[in-house]
């Protein structure tokens, strides 16, 4: 009942802390060029001095399940966190899952019990804002900035400064400018409140979340790729920007690092490459005769006929409509699912792009082949791991089975980056489940949380 | 066994503790917590039953009711408890030996609780049928450091128990209200749903 054990003690008498810079979408590759670009002199430097290594996101490759996975480090079967959006099967449901769905302790939680003081702003999923000791500004999966903060009093502070929870990502098709203005505006607003809690708040873990970089990279990517003016200098001058206020930010957690009391982690959660076209796994599944609307109904996945055998929600997760567990199953248990599942994976693994003839399918992969849990009954029976430039998206409606939208950038699995400084990282593969490990160890807490990390 | 927790409402004789404590009660309630109110009048009529006004007596019933409190909230129920409790060792003490503990003090001038004076304490006093009346001829000790501080006279009832209750999230007891709901309302999942969506996300 008891969220963490108050405690009139502020913070914890153990010295060491830890401040966590999430820079969402920031891929390894993608760094790389702008760094050979010369665009993050700050970033540049410090990579040189830090232990840096890529890190392998989660699958499906999303913001909210890649950083459910962070907090709480544990794969998506034990968090039961499996993308923006989800189903209940029976009754059929669409709902947008968040924190409240969370099965599994995060970072911030274990950290509060331990006496700990956490702020945490920004993290995807979390909202709503867990009562941690500290603070919590949840993402944007919060409804109003009102409901997103944790203590409540701290919100009149946070509009002062204007602190909005994300871009309008509508003006990017109508008014880039204005959309680039907006992105500025909102990280210089995230880097000055973090700033101020800094100064004013007693901390043990800090994580700040730069949402703005997967977005300037959603839409602006493309242009900057084409070197197309003033968009690509654009580009650039932003992550200078980013640079410049990393810069502030060393220089506040400077002397912390020098007497060796904190260290500091830049991460990110999954890569980012150029989306070539969006691949309608719904329309396919269609066409090739597995999904069936009823034709006085709404064309809408809760209308969905009897007769289906399989429907799609982005990016790329396929249910298979089973008997005794989908509201209106129509495929029977056991081998019958089972072949199906064979017969679509082999199918997708086939499918070629009408346009340049790629394919669009890297890997199709049975849930229990990627998840481990107790949740594992509420994941995908399929999910797709897709080649860079074919994003599966969810629509009911597409007029074809590959088509180009306004969103230029795609995510990509292995090129996250895990950034340390100072101390080292150990020579190994990482998964974004294995920083928590790390994290709990550094804040002498290991055991607080059980992850699947293995101690940093 | 999951820990609970003990609310402790102190204050003058018609503040309002019974008032703000059965508001907070009934809210906690429908969050999903066992709750059990202790309210120092009706215990006198019980577990207490045969005691006086003398200081000890009165210390005697703040230390049972404080005792029921702790054995309550040890196995996962909020105990609340309203009583005048003017003395701040005995308070203190509930405090050390509860843990879990968190201190409201309903403060009200004495002479809005004269005026209000639903049990004819006052008036009782001031006819001289009774004597030894916290904050009248007896002291009453206000808290130093409470952890909620509620002003009757210049508050409703219900800002009073809003009051509460946002502390006890504050103070990570209770999660937030929109943490009680894992779903959005439907105008709130509409703005989530445009949001996502502009981002290719659904």
């Amino acid at each position: 009942m008891v969220f963490w054990k108050p405690n009139r003690i502020k913070n914890s008498k153990t010295a060491h802390r830890c401040f966590v810079l999430g820079l969402d979408g920031l891929g390894m590759e993608l760094l790389d060029r702008l760094l050979a670009q010369g665009a993050m002199p700050v970033l540049s430097e410090l990579m040189q001095k830090a232990a840096v290594s890529r890190m392998r996101s989660v699958i499906p490759t999303v913001s909210s399940v890649a950083w459910a996975s962070y907090a709480t480090g544990v794969n998506p079967a034990m968090h039961n966190l499996f993308g923006f959006v989800d189903r209940e099967p029976d009754p059929f449901r669409i709902f947008i899952p968040n924190a409240s769905h969370l099965k599994h302790d995060t970072i911030w939680e274990a950290l509060s019990r331990a006496g700990k003081r956490v702020i945490s702003l920004n993290v995807p999923v979390s909202y709503p804002p867990k009562p941690v000791n500290g603070v919590m500004v949840g993402c944007f999966l919060s409804p109003s900035l009102e409901k997103a903060v944790h203590p409540p009093s701290l919100l009149p502070l946070l509009k002062e400064m204007g602190y909005s929870l994300d871009v309008d990502a509508w003006k990017a098709r109508e008014d880039l400018e204005g959309f680039l203005a907006d992105l500025e505006r909102i990280l210089e607003s995230r880097f000055l409140v973090a700033f101020r809690l800094m100064e004013q708040e007693p901390w043990d873990f800090f994580q700040l979340h730069i949402m703005e970089t997967d977005r300037i990279n959603h839409f602006l990517l493309g242009l900057w790729e084409e070197k197309e003016e003033p968009w690509c200098t654009r580009f650039k001058a932003f992550y200078s920007r980013l640079d410049s206020w990393l810069g502030r930010l060393l220089e506040s957690l400077e002397k912390l690092m020098e007497k060796g009391e904190l260290t500091l982690i830049l991460m990110s959660d999954h890569g980012f490459c150029r989306l070539e076209e969006e691949f309608q796994v719904n329309f396919w599944l269609e066409k090739q005769g597995y999904l069936f609307f009823e034709e006085s109904g709404e064309k809408k996945l809760p209308q969905f006929s009897p007769r289906t055998r399989a429907y799609s929600l982005i990016p790329g997760r396929i249910f298979i409509n089973l008997r005794g567990r989908e509201d209106r199953g129509s495929v029977a248990p056991g081998a019958e699912y089972e072949s199906l599942r064979q017969e679509l994976a082999e199918a997708l693994l086939e499918l070629r792009d009408p346009l340049s003839g790629k394919p669009m399918v890297r890997k199709v992969h049975l849930r229990e082949e990627i998840y481990r849990g107790p949740f594992l009954d509420r994941a995908a029976d399929l999910v797709l791991e897709p080649q860079d430039g074919f994003d599966p998206k969810g629509n009911t409606d597409a007029a074809s089975i590959t088509q180009k939208g306004h969103i230029q950038g795609m995510h990509t699995l292995e090129d996250a980056f895990l950034l340390r400084y100072p101390g080292e990282l150990p020579k190994r593969d990482f998964r974004i489940q294995d920083v928590a490990c790390g994290i709990m160890g550094l804040l002498g807490e290991p055991d607080r949380l059980p992850t699947e990390g293995k101690p940093w | 066994m999951q820990e609970g927790f003990t609310v402790w409402f102190t204050g003058l004789t018609a503040a309002g503790k019974t008032t703000v404590a059965r508001l907070v009660a009934k809210e906690l309630l429908e969050r999903g917590f066992k709750v059990e109110l202790l309210d120092g009048d009706e215990v006198r009529k019980n577990l207490s039953q045969g005691l006086g006004f003398s200081k000890e007596d009165r210390d005697r019933n703040v230390l049972r009711i404080g005792y029921v409190c702790k054995l309550l909230s040890r196995n996962g129920i909020v105990a609340i408890g309203a009583a005048v409790s003017p003395f701040k060792e005995t308070r203190e003490r509930l405090r050390s030996e509860i843990g879990n503990f968190v201190e409201v003090y309903v403060s009200c001038p004495l002479g809005v609780c004269r005026e209000r004076d639903y049990k004819g304490i006052y008036n009782k006093l001031q006819e001289g049928r009774i004597s030894g009346v916290s904050g009248v001829d007896d002291p009453y000790e206000e808290p130093e450091n409470p952890e909620v501080i509620l002003r009757t006279d210049q508050e409703t009832a219900e800002e009073s128990a809003a009051k509460v209750l946002t502390a006890l999230e504050e103070l990570g007891y209770i999660a937030p209200r929109a943490a009680s709901s894992s779903g959005y309302s439907e105008e709130e999942r509409l703005i989530l749903e445009k949001r996502l969506s502009e981002l290719g996300y659904i």
